[in-house]
């Protein structure tokens, strides 16, 4: 006889094994029997309807015991996995100001840090210089002011170009730090052009905004002297003058701001030129 | 895979003492242990009594709440009965014969040679003569066949009553198997 048909002829042997072995109904109940009073005699409780609180009790006690341990970590990194991702695709299209732009910016810092080679960590700031450009031209196209918004943005600009250019200063191959420098100094010139488009787009607006601003204090005009005083007692009555309102025009501020944060930006820039030049000497 | 209804019934007992669901577990499982130990020391008043202490220590246990927690119920009861048995014979004062696993490489002996005799002209007409065969394995062989082919146990539900591993109770089976292959030819 084969192993395997002996394995076939033991699992067809368990019926003759039940029937051998099983114990008669009797039996069973002098057991229940024996078993009820021990329990009864050693705190057994009878039966009752269940509350919310006890019901929810039990089932997290099976909960707890159907789901293995490894399935729930699983579980909780997909979670995080899905609460990242689904984050990362809500800020994606954050501007600076908006309640998801911080998180845009963890997000960036949280990528770079897994570069731990320095001149390719250059680069991806580099890359990241670059959103902050686009993120400023988005704010610019919109019509509207932006208070405030470019100057952030360009703020973030200015410390991403120069975080750029740390990580390149702690690169130690010589090879690598030329590649990485050229890399950055092509798009330096790129971004300088973008940066020139953007400050002609703000002193634009600024130009046309000013006449009209919404922002400026208005205030009564100085009454005027009447010319002809009449009398005391005369009759003639003088039609009461409506009150003139003037506007005093004023220079926003937060573009003024914005232009400065532009010469920054520039500067940075220029420090990335000097630093290809080093590189190439 | 744990029995979702026999772990809301072990929840009650183990939460609240409830005796009814201590006593629906014991009309579903009082069969399967009484056969279990019916099939190990053979006399059924010694299965009925030590069945009855398997049930009245998952009692004790299941309302003890500092006691760890079960998973697997009817593993748990299997896991009670041997050590019932195996605390059975030792009051007795004598225990089944344990064989040394290695010894059965080459050959199976049986100790009673008047049985050895008898056991090699044995020819599997009927599958009583099949379980006697197996009850005359060594221990550590008869208990796994019986957990595993009369029970109908999982190999992890075996190896958490034996507390062995997956792989060794796997290994305890096969051997098993041609263990009894050898004793049947």
């Amino acid at each position: 006889m084969t192993e395997k048909e002996l394995i076939k002829q033991l699992k067809e042997a368990k019926e003759a094994y039940h029937k051998k072995f099983a114990p008669a109904p009797e039996e069973a109940e002098k057991s229940r029997g024996y078993v009820l009073a021990y329990i009864m005699a050693h705190g057994g409780q009878p039966a009752r309807k269940l509350g919310f609180a006890e019901r929810f009790n039990i089932n997290t006690y099976i909960l707890r015991y159907l789901v293995p341990p490894q399935f729930v970590y699983g579980f909780a990194v997909l979670l995080l996995l899905a609460a990242g991702g689904a984050l990362a695709a809500v800020s994606r299209n954050a501007l600076p100001g908006e309640r998801f732009y911080p998180a845009k910016l963890a997000i960036e810092k949280t990528q770079m840090r897994f570069v731990s080679n320095p001149a390719e960590r250059a680069k991806v700031q580099m890359d990241m210089a670059g959103n902050r450009l686009r993120e400023i031209r988005t704010i610019t196209e919109r019509s509207g002011e932006p208070d405030g918004q470019v100057e952030k943005a360009l703020n973030h600009f200015v410390q991403d170009v120069q975080g750029a250019r740390n990580n390149l200063r702690q690169a130690g191959d010589p090879q690598q730090v030329r590649v990485a420098a050229s890399e950055m100094a092509r798009r330096a010139v790129q971004y300088m052009q973008e940066l020139e488009q953007t400050k002609a787009v703000l002193e634009q607006k600024e130009q046309t905004a000013v006449p009209t601003s919404a922002a400026a204090p208005i205030s009564p005009a100085p009454a005027t002297p009447a010319l002809i005083t009449p009398p005391a007692g005369s009759s003639v009555k003088t039609e009461p003058q409506p009150t003139q309102f003037v506007v005093t025009p004023v220079p926003s501020r937060a573009r003024s701001v914005g232009l400065t944060a532009l010469e920054k930006a520039e500067k940075a820039l220029d420090e990335v030129g000097e630093a290809q030049d080093k590189a190439d000497e | 895979m744990p029995n979702i209804h026999d772990q809301q019934l072990v929840a009650r007992v183990s939460q609240f003492s409830d005796q009814e669901a201590f006593v629906a577990l014991h009309g579903q499982y009082f069969a399967k242990i009484r056969e279990f130990l019916m099939f190990r020391v053979s006399q059924k008043e010694d299965a009925e009594d030590i069945a009855n202490q398997v049930f009245l220590k998952a009692w004790e246990y299941l309302t003890n709440a500092s006691a760890k927690r079960i998973r697997n119920f009817r593993a748990f009861l299997y896991r009670v009965a041997r050590n019932e048995v195996a605390d059975f014979y030792r009051a007795q004062g004598r225990t089944p014969v344990i064989v040394a696993l290695d010894d059965f490489e080459d050959g199976f002996e049986v100790a009673d040679t008047r049985e050895d005799a008898l056991t090699q002209q044995l020819v599997v007409q009927d599958v009583d003569h099949l379980i006697a065969c197996v009850q005359k394995l060594p221990e550590p062989y008869r208990e796994v066949i019986a957990l595993r082919f009369f029970e109908e146990l999982e190999i992890r539900e075996v190896a958490e009553i034996i507390g062995k591993t997956i792989g060794n109770t796997r290994v305890l089976i096969h051997r098993g198997v041609k263990t009894l292959q050898k004793m049947l030819h």
